[in-house]
């Protein structure tokens, strides 16, 4: 026979973890709540004639529903810390990306100010811009920069070519930044 | 101090709970009350589940339902994986080392 609280004490048990639980993964959430009703299914029939005071008894022997759901929250922030603070990309990532291409340093300047883009990725980008614009692009390209000027005279029949392959870096700075991005916002923000 | 103690017990748990595995599946409830025999290695029974869902997310152990005796929802079922087998005797290796040494620094301390 139940005890005459049974499922108010079970019930109210599952409740307070599944609260506890509000934060993580959806199927994390699920199945350990299925779990632990499993858990007190086992622990009633092994029981002869059960009393509110036998099912305390195994909710005390489960420990606190809160300490259950830290749990699942440890594992996760074991399994991935970078995951600590998702953050969804804005305008301020479109108009880096953007002026990257147009206006260098104002570009850059935006990049380093978002939060998105990892230590690595803003120096091999910066890198990229950097070398573009120390030739004279992309801002004074209509006027080909101080060194390419100098550069595109000797270089003959390679002057296109190299031209051509200096005013696409930052094209190229402006794309593996997206690409990141695209990164960013897909693996790193879902829960392992 | 006690914090420490808990954190070190959480870790080798993982290894006693793919030990009890190594035979044969074993339901969590069955797997509660096993190493709940041995004093201090549960302090709260509910620890095994998450526990459990990690080593099964790891690949460590496998999962398969089985149908009770009774009339009740099937049981999950906990099997040990080649990767937890593989875990579970590299650890065996690393432990018989470090207690070893572990023992030999505490006796070395006493002294």
């Amino acid at each position: 026979m139940s005890a005459p609280h049974a499922t108010a004490i079970i019930e109210g048990y599952l409740a307070r973890l599944d609260l506890g639980l509000g934060g993580s993964d959806p199927q994390r959430r699920r199945e350990l709540v299925e779990d632990v009703r499993a858990h007190f299914a086992e622990a009633r029939a092994a029981l002869a004639d059960e009393t509110d005071a036998d099912l305390l008894a195994i909710c005390d022997r489960l420990g606190e529903p809160a300490d259950l759901a830290r749990e699942v929250g440890s594992t996760t922030v074991v399994a991935q810390p970078a995951a600590s603070a998702p953050y969804v990309w804005s305008w301020l990532e479109v108009a880096a990306i953007a002026l990257t291409v147009m206006a260098w340093p104002v570009g850059a300047i935006l990049m380093l100010l978002s939060r998105v883009w990892t230590r690595r990725e803003k120096v091999i980008a910066t890198a990229i811009g950097a070398v573009t614009f120390a030739m004279g692009f992309p801002l004074s390209a209509p006027f080909v920069g101080p060194v390419v000027g100098t550069l595109v005279p000797s270089l003959g029949s390679a002057a296109p070519l190299f031209v051509g392959t200096l005013g696409s870096l930052p094209l190229v700075a402006a794309a593996y930044l997206a690409y990141r991005l695209t990164r960013t916002n897909s693996p790193r923000v879902r829960l392992a | 101090m006690a914090v420490d103690i808990t954190q070190m017990r959480k870790g080798l748990l993982e290894f006693c709970v793919l030990a009890q595995l190594e035979g044969e599946p074993r339901y969590g409830y069955e797997l509660v009350q096993r190493l709940g025999e041995v004093d201090g290695m549960l302090t709260s029974e509910g620890t095994i589940y998450p526990l459990l869902a990690r080593l099964h997310r790891e690949g460590l152990v496998a999962v398969e339902r089985r149908p009770t005796t009774s009339a009740g929802p099937p049981r999950k079922y906990y099997r040990l994986s080649a990767p937890g087998h593989r875990a579970l005797t590299s650890f065996r290796r690393e432990w018989a080392t470090l207690r070893t040494a572990i023992d030999r620094t505490l006796q070395g301390g006493a002294r």
